[in-house]
């Protein structure tokens, strides 16, 4: 009896002194291996950086959402996947890639991280806790057919308003859990959560294979601007090496992602140095990229220092759409109309203002704001993820199992194809059902907006070899792009005299790091000289062929510091030339064949050309960045009816034109108050000081 | 024999008597809380308050251990622990956690070697080339200046009018896999049988033409105890782990016996 007591005393004296001294900001390792201290070259290590591609951006079981979607896949089964293995999606069938990635990241949601497999396990006790009933036996066998996504839906809505309104109960009793507020949370167990955060970390270093496979320790910070708006402002925090907080910094401690900032800040002084990727800004209503701080003061130097600091780069394209930019904000520009999701995150339909959500016009916006003397925050570069929540992601448009596992994972459940009548039983009885149908010439479909999810993204890296350190300071100095889940592989330079590069030579990429600078760097002015850029893109083996090679700029206006856009398409497919009226290819006749989505026998495997801007004033601050467009191709709602035989559903989106986009180039002019603020923070540099 | 039962039957009677008399009175009724007990009750609180408990605060807390100690044994008495799924399933568990911490033996050199021999298939290498190529675009007609410059190659040993390739040049131990990521499928059967040291070629990728020259090639192998060490441990203790806490429940299974309704039917 005694040692039964003291067993129970011991496990709470753990659970809570370790909860009051801040273990936010208490540091552990997962690895017991010594760093060495000059590491050995891996064998690809390459001066001229090697290409890698990967997905930061992965939920596993360990995520409320995920859970509750029937997700039980751990992190061990996402890297499996993502090294080529199969693993099974929660509907029973496999997944697996045709080609495996570089690198991956599992970035659970960091708020009731663990909590929820927990509190479906009826045998465990955190399954007593107030508020668990409506997740018990969620994911257990026999439930997991598509008869149980209502109880999902409600499950999960459920649980959205808990913790909305359950995170401002706890603001009010914040006084005596300052230290770790989750604590006096109804339906929390520290215990539960301490242990998923290790099994976290614990399979990124089990699974870290330097030199072939890098895995990134991390979690989402899952905030948005308030309870009534519900703005997105997601971002996944990775940390630089094995080292890891004791518990995650989350939304439970403050939804304002200037305090997650200010606490990465701490870290960085412990010696973890760590990034925080923003993403779905088109879901933010505007607030991602605004020009004010938190608290509605203008921004200024020392908060662009901050932002960048924490954010150097930003996933523009994931499986919640796009976020490059969107037709309102760029109405000349024909390709913007890409993979757009007009919603708010999380919010149903509720629509999501443009206006300061997308990343083209959060860098005219930094212009603008540099232009007042006020810093630049938003000097970011760019990286694609998939934000899968099944562990594995979904990219390729003809082989998609979208997102929400069993509430996505059918054609018929994603509205592309009818329902079968058993189907139909399934959905449509059965306690509080919130499925809606609409009858089309085929039969019923589901009435969903998952056909505008997207088979996106993909991050790609230039990194001198695949290991943390070196993949992670390719994120710093942004020589980074993204895809919409396409392998297409893209250099990006920026000089003066690129012109005189020999573009057939094997010494190219050396050549082009000597006298230019790669994507995501400053470009400093060289007198009046118009800059030029050397863009080489290959298109990805499996995909379309290349249609055209742009270049996407955005100045200020020097006399009243307005920012402008253009585009101009740099190179051609199918040995059509550029117009120099209106900088664009003519049309290469690419078509698409929707009754089996074969395309034309058209388009570049390789285009490769230097590029002059042609109406350059070297007074002006400037960022140009590179688009590369495939041909047209189907898109996955085609690919889905195609695959199954039937028709495509003719009001949905069903072509697409995959692509990728470099992080920019900053051209800088001497006259600029850049040249003496240019914002990229450097680690070495910092702890010089 | 009746006597000697007798005298059996009372020795059982008393202790069956003392027992229930210790039991209750030491135990049933009797509750002990010891000041090291008290005093990490205390330290909890404080590190969780902010402050120590004042003397009101130390009575709730006490009182609250008193009261919860109270009800359990009163619940044990009541057999609200018999037949209760959840109680059931956590103690299962329980004891499943505890076997699996139970084994920290670390495996002997020899076991771990004689494992690998056994899972030989698991650890098989595949064959991996080191190469350097030379790329022809066939944007520029790549086929018909690979075939010259092939020409040229082996006449003349000139520099050959070929392209520069987007991810590189030298190529150092890639499976046939590695090799389809950069070249497409099947590009590395071109390598399979051919001569290493001298220019081969000209083989197609889906980007142009490409010239060969390889420079080693490891053949698909069995490898080295030393050379797999870490993930041999790895799988082993997992593999240990699961034997082990299989024939523990067969082993318990033994011993005991099931029944089941033979005539159960399953709607």
């Amino acid at each position: 009896m005694k040692f039964i007591k003291k067993g129970i005393l011991f496990s709470f004296v753990t659970l809570f002194v370790f909860g009051c001294s801040n273990d936010s900001l208490n540091l552990q390792d997962s690895t017991s291996k010594d760093e060495p201290v000059n590491p050995t070259k891996t064998e690809d290590y390459n001066e001229e950086r090697n290409l890698y591609f990967g997905d930061t951006h992965v939920h596993t079981k360990y995520s409320f959402d995920a859970y509750i979607f029937g997700t039980t896949a751990t992190p061990d089964d996402a890297y499996t996947f993502a090294k080529g293995g199969s693993i099974k999606h929660p509907l029973g069938f496999d997944m697996q890639l045709s080609e495996p990635l570089d690198f991956y990241a599992v970035t659970d949601h960091g708020f009731f991280l663990g909590m929820f497999e927990k509190l479906a396990d009826i045998s465990h006790p955190a399954s007593t806790l107030p508020g668990a009933d409506p997740y018990h036996d969620i994911n257990a066998p026999g439930n997991t057919g598509i008869d149980s996504i209502s109880r999902r839906r409600n499950a999960f809505a459920n649980f959205f308003w808990l913790s909305t309104f359950g995170n401002q109960f706890s603001q009010w009793r914040a006084k005596s859990f300052k230290n770790n507020i989750a604590l006096s949370m109804p339906m929390f167990d520290y215990d539960v959560h301490k242990t998923a955060w290790k099994d976290i970390a614990e399979s990124a270093e089990r699974n870290y294979e330097p030199g072939k496979f890098t895995t990134f320790i991390g979690y989402e910070f899952t905030t948005n601007s308030g309870l009534i708006e519900g703005g997105n402002l997601h971002r996944n925090v990775l940390f630089e090496t094995s080292k890891y907080p004791k518990r995650p910094w989350t939304r439970i401690d403050s939804i304002n992602p200037e305090d997650l900032w200010s606490w990465m800040d701490q870290l960085r002084d412990l010696g973890l140095d760590s990034i925080a990727i923003p993403h779905n800004s088109n879901g933010s209503n505007g607030r991602m990229f605004e020009t004010k701080a938190w608290d509605g003061s203008l921004v200024d130097k020392e908060y662009a220092d901050f932002r960048m600091r924490n954010e150097p780069i930003v996933e523009n394209t994931q499986v919640k759409g796009s976020s490059d930019t969107h037709p309102l904000l760029s109405p000349d520009d024909e390709w913007a109309d890409f993979e757009i999701f007009p919603y708010r995150i999380g919010r149903g339909r509720t629509y999501s203002d443009p206006n300061g959500g997308y990343v083209r016009q959060a860098y005219q916006r930094g212009l603008g704001l540099q232009w007042e003397d006020r810093g630049n925050p938003y000097k970011f570069g760019v990286i694609g993820s998939s934000d899968t929540h099944t562990a594995a992601g979904a990219f390729v448009e003809s082989d998609f199992y979208a997102k929400v596992g069993v509430l996505d994972g059918l054609p018929a459940l994603r509205g592309t194809i009818p329902l079968s009548k058993d189907e139909y039983t399934q959905l449509s009885t059965g306690e509080n059902n919130s499925n809606s149908f609409i009858e089309k010439e085929q039969g019923k479909y589901v009435d969903t907006y998952y056909s505008l999810w997207s088979a996106s993204g993909l991050a790609a890296v230039w990194a001198e070899e695949n290991t943390r350190k070196s993949i992670f300071s390719s994120f710093r100095r942004k020589e980074t792009y993204a895809t919409s889940g396409n392998r297409i592989r893209l250099r990006f330079f920026g000089g003066f005299d690129l012109q005189e590069l020999d573009l057939s030579s094997e010494q190219l990429v050396k050549e082009a790091y000597k006298s230019a600078v790669p994507m995501g760097s400053d470009l400093m002015a060289k007198g009046s000289k118009s800059p030029s850029f050397l863009i080489w893109a290959q298109k990805d083996q499996r995909a379309t062929s290349l249609q055209r090679l742009q270049i996407i700029k955005g100045w200020t206006d020097i006399e009243d510091g307005s920012t402008h856009e253009k585009i101009y398409d740099a190179a051609c497919s199918d040995g059509l030339k550029v117009n120099t009226q209106t900088h664009r290819c003519p049309d290469n006749g690419a078509k698409v064949n929707l009754a089996d989505c074969s395309v034309s026998n058209l388009g570049a495997a390789e285009l490769k050309t230097v590029w002059t801007d042609p109406e350059f004033n070297p007074n002006e601050d400037a960022f140009y960045y590179v688009r590369v467009l495939e041909n047209p191709s189907c898109r996955w709602t085609a690919w889905d009816a195609v695959n199954n035989q039937r028709k495509p559903r003719a009001d949905l989106n069903l072509i697409t034109q995959d692509r990728a986009w470099s992080s920019p180039i900053w051209y800088v002019p001497s006259s600029s108050t850049t040249a003496d603020w240019i914002g990229n923070y450097d680690p070495a540099e910092d702890s010089t000081q | 024999m009746t006597k000697k039962l007798l005298s059996f039957l009372c020795i059982g009677l008393a202790i069956l008597l003392l027992d229930i008399w210790f039991d209750s009175s030491n135990q049933d009724k009797n509750i002990v809380l010891y000041d090291d007990e008290i005093l990490s009750l205390i330290e909890i609180w404080t590190a969780q308050v902010g402050r120590p408990p004042n003397e009101e605060d130390l009575k709730g807390i006490i009182n609250q251990l008193v009261e919860e100690e109270i009800l359990y044994r009163e619940a044990l008495k009541l057999g609200l622990d018999k037949d209760d799924i959840i109680i059931k399933r956590r103690l299962a568990q329980k004891i499943g956690f505890l076997k699996q911490e139970e084994q920290s033996v670390p495996p002997t050199e020899l076991q771990l070697k004689q494992y690998f021999e056994s899972m030989e298939a698991e650890y098989f290498m595949d064959t991996r080339f080191s190469f350097t190529h030379l790329y022809f675009s066939k944007e520029k007609k790549g086929a018909e200046r690979a075939l010259n410059s092939l020409k040229q190659l082996r006449n003349l040993d000139t520099i050959p009018d070929s392209d520069p390739f987007l991810v590189g040049k030298n190529f150092l131990n890639k499976t046939a896999k590695q090799i389809a990521r950069d070249f497409g499928e099947g590009f590395s059967n071109n390598l399979i049988e051919a001569e290493t040291g001298r220019w081969i070629g000209p083989f197609k990728s889906i980007y142009g033409s490409h010239l060969v020259k390889i420079s080693k090639v490891v053949k698909a192998r069995k490898p080295n105890y030393d050379e797999v060490k870490k993930a041999v441990l790895l799988d082993y203790l997992l593999e240990k782990k699961q034997t082990e806490m299989r024939s523990y429940i067969e082993e318990l299974k033994n011993q005991y016996d099931v029944q089941i309704n033979p005539k159960f039917n399953y709607p």
